[in-house]
């Protein structure tokens, strides 16, 4: 079993205005199979997008550690490190930098981590901004000038310019409607398919979930509370608060 | 039902985006009709992009810069409204209309703690309250939209709040001023589904008591059809289909509701990990929209007469601007992907 990330006894503890504290991640052991879907889902607010900001190094961990290829995530350049992982923010909005052009937000990485011309940058944004369903014209624009759900799909076209290994999906497509969810979501399985990448799918729409995720984490105040096949979650559940979470999701009212 | 009845009545409202130079400006909402009556809730779906935010920033006297909107008719609550006054305008923002954004960071003031903000709200809106009974009403909303500790949380700021937490947060300071109209813009995307339901009970609950009349957009299918009495769909600037929640969700007659109906991960998809039915072709910008049906280049049923100039009158007084609605057989049968 090839691990391509291992987290270990991770702690996170934030300090309030006020002397108070909130330890929003207490002890969590994870790991991502090469090539998986581990999808993490849990009560709104316990700590899913902590984590995910830690692997992306926006925030500092105070315990525990992680290994990126069997490698202490701490002893990486910056450069060399955001080439194998790369993120979707959950909040479209405060995410993009609204002073430049939606077409440098999504070749900055490129221009951080290769040497391309112009022409090249040109024709990869034109790429990923038109496989993610969004007209060309839009890489003119500024962040403020588009709606949630396309602002959601830079996001997304800024994290595949890299093609990194790794990529962590912080509710990626809750701002879109479902038709372009479904092509999304068939673009990454398709981009795994032919990359081998390796996806941390956050997400709160259990349908999406069972469809993409190969392992399925819980979480629930800071802490995993159960981890298994996806199968085996919403088959055999054990935890009170996923069989609450699954007893809630909606399903299409069709009566009367 | 007689005019009185209702809250809201809009009649053929267009929006347009100013450009730079000589060239044209964009036109972005169509022809808008919408009325909404006192308790009702009306669902909005549609495409990412197609004009629902802008639609409601409109009502809200909100549009961003560069845009302007040209109506027929602006009726709120009886009286007619020929253009915007600012000042009118900002009396019925936040007393008569709340509105939960899309993004909720952007109507919380990051500087000020919740407490602050609650207080700010309560001093214009509850001014009955005296300071003990701000603070044990703020607590009492917080809680009801589910967050815990919520005497705590009063001393946090807004960049200390998870997604959830931030959207729940602001929900709460709008229902503080019991408006008449609730414009909810994906109130609940980032919520989990136990505190979703606790947030669209709440709604709903509200919606009832005080004849609060909400416009709840959302891209949850499943959650519009257990909280709308009517839905609108909207595709490119136009409303596609009017109809009420049951008809829509098992009788869609517009082949882009359908389709879209369609794009949901069905149980089969899920299990066999198929590939996820999404309706080919992209959207046209507002400023390369076909002659004719805006969806007709993506539509399984388009014909020669979908592509007209004459599109337009054949349309004008149909409930759905299709000329070859579906029936519903066909719908049932899910004809458009076979
Ligand atoms: N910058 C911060 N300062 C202080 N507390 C924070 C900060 N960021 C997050 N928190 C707290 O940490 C906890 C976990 O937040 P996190 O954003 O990880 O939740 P989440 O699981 O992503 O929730 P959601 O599903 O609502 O997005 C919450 O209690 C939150 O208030
Ligand atoms: N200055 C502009 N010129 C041309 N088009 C613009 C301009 N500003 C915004 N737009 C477009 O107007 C539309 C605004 O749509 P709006 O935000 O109402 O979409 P929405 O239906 O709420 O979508 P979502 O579901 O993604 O939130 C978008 O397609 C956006 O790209
Ligand atoms: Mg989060
Ligand atoms: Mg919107």
């Amino acid at each position: 079993m090839n691990k391509i990330i291992e987290i270990d006894q991770l702690t996170k503890r934030y300090e309030l205005s006020g002397g108070d504290y909130i330890d929003a991640l207490k002890g969590i052991d994870l790991h991502l199979i090469k090539g998986e879907t581990l999808g993490l889902v849990g009560e709104s607010g316990s700590g899913k997008s902590t984590l995910a900001k830690i692997l992306m190094k926006l925030e500092a961990l105070n315990s525990g550690r992680i290994l990126l290829k069997e490698r202490d995530s701490q002893l990486y350049k910056p450069k060399e490190y955001f080439s194998h992982i790369q993120m979707v923010f959950q909040d479209p909005y405060s995410s993009l930098n609204p002073r430049k052009t939606i077409f440098s937000i999504i070749t900055e990485p490129l221009v951080i981590n290769k040497s391309l011309t112009q022409e090249e940058l040109r024709r990869i944004a034109k790429d990923k901004i038109e496989l993610v369903g969004l007209n060309s014209q839009v890489l003119e624009r500024y962040p403020h000038t588009l709606s949630g759900g396309q602002r959601q799909r830079v996001g997304i076209a800024r994290a595949l310019t890299l093609e990194p290994e790794v990529l962590i999906l912080d509710e990626p497509i809750s701002a879109l409607d479902v038709s372009i969810q479904a092509a999304i979501l068939n673009l990454l399985i398709d981009l795994q398919k032919k990359l081998n990448l390796t996806y941390l799918f956050i997400g709160h729409d259990l349908n999406v979930i069972r469809y993409i995720a190969d392992r399925v984490a819980v979480m629930y105040l800071g802490e995993i509370v159960e981890m298994g096949s996806t199968d085996d979650i919403f088959k055999n559940t054990k935890h009170e608060y996923t069989k609450k979470l699954i007893n809630s999701s909606l399903d299409l009212k069709n009566d009367n | 039902m007689s005019r009185e009845s209702l809250l809201l009545d809009i009649k053929d409202l267009n929006i347009f985006f100013k450009n730079k130079g000589h060239k044209k400006d964009t036109h972005a909402i169509r022809g808008l009709d919408l009325s909404l009556k006192e308790g009702e809730i009306l669902g909005i779906v549609g495409e990412s992009g197609c004009g629902k935010s802008l639609t409601n920033l409109c009502i809200m006297g909100l549009l961003p810069d560069q845009s302007y909107a040209t109506w027929e008719q602006f009726n709120w609550r009886g009286n007619q409204y020929s253009e915007f006054k600012e000042k009118t305008w900002r009396g019925l923002r936040g007393s008569e209309i709340g509105m939960i954004f899309q993004n909720p960071m952007s109507s919380l003031n990051p500087t000020l703690s919740l407490e602050y903000q609650f207080e700010e709200i309560f001093k214009l809106h509850r001014k009955d309250l005296s300071k003990s009974q701000r603070k044990a009403e703020a607590i009492s909303l917080l809680e009801r939209v589910g967050i815990t500790q919520a005497e705590k949380r009063l001393k946090s700021y807004p960049f200390e709040l998870s997604g959830g937490m931030a959207q729940r947060v602001m929900i709460a300071t709008v229902m503080a001023t019991s408006p008449r109209l609730l414009i909810a813009d994906e109130p609940t995307t980032a919520l989990d589904v136990t505190i979703q339901n606790q947030v669209l009970d709440l709604i709903k609950d509200l919606s009832q008591e005080n004849k609060m009349s909400v416009i709840f957009v959302t891209h949850d299918l499943a959650v519009v059809s257990h909280m709308a009495d009517r839905i609108n769909v909207m595709y490119a600037g136009e409303i596609v289909e009017s109809a009420s929640c049951s008809t829509l969700i098992q009788n869609p007659s517009h082949p882009y509701a359908h389709a879209l109906l369609n794009s949901l991960p069905t149980e089969e998809a899920i299990i066999h990990k198929a590939q996820l039915k999404s309706i080919p072709g992209q959207v046209p910008s507002f400023n390369q929209r076909p002659e004719g049906c805006s969806f007709a280049p993506r539509c399984p049923y388009q014909k020669e007469d979908c592509k007209s100039s004459e599109f337009e009158q054949m349309v004008k007084h149909k409930k759905t601007r299709c000329l070859y609605p579906l029936n519903s057989l066909q719908s049932k049968a899910g004809a458009l992907h076979e």
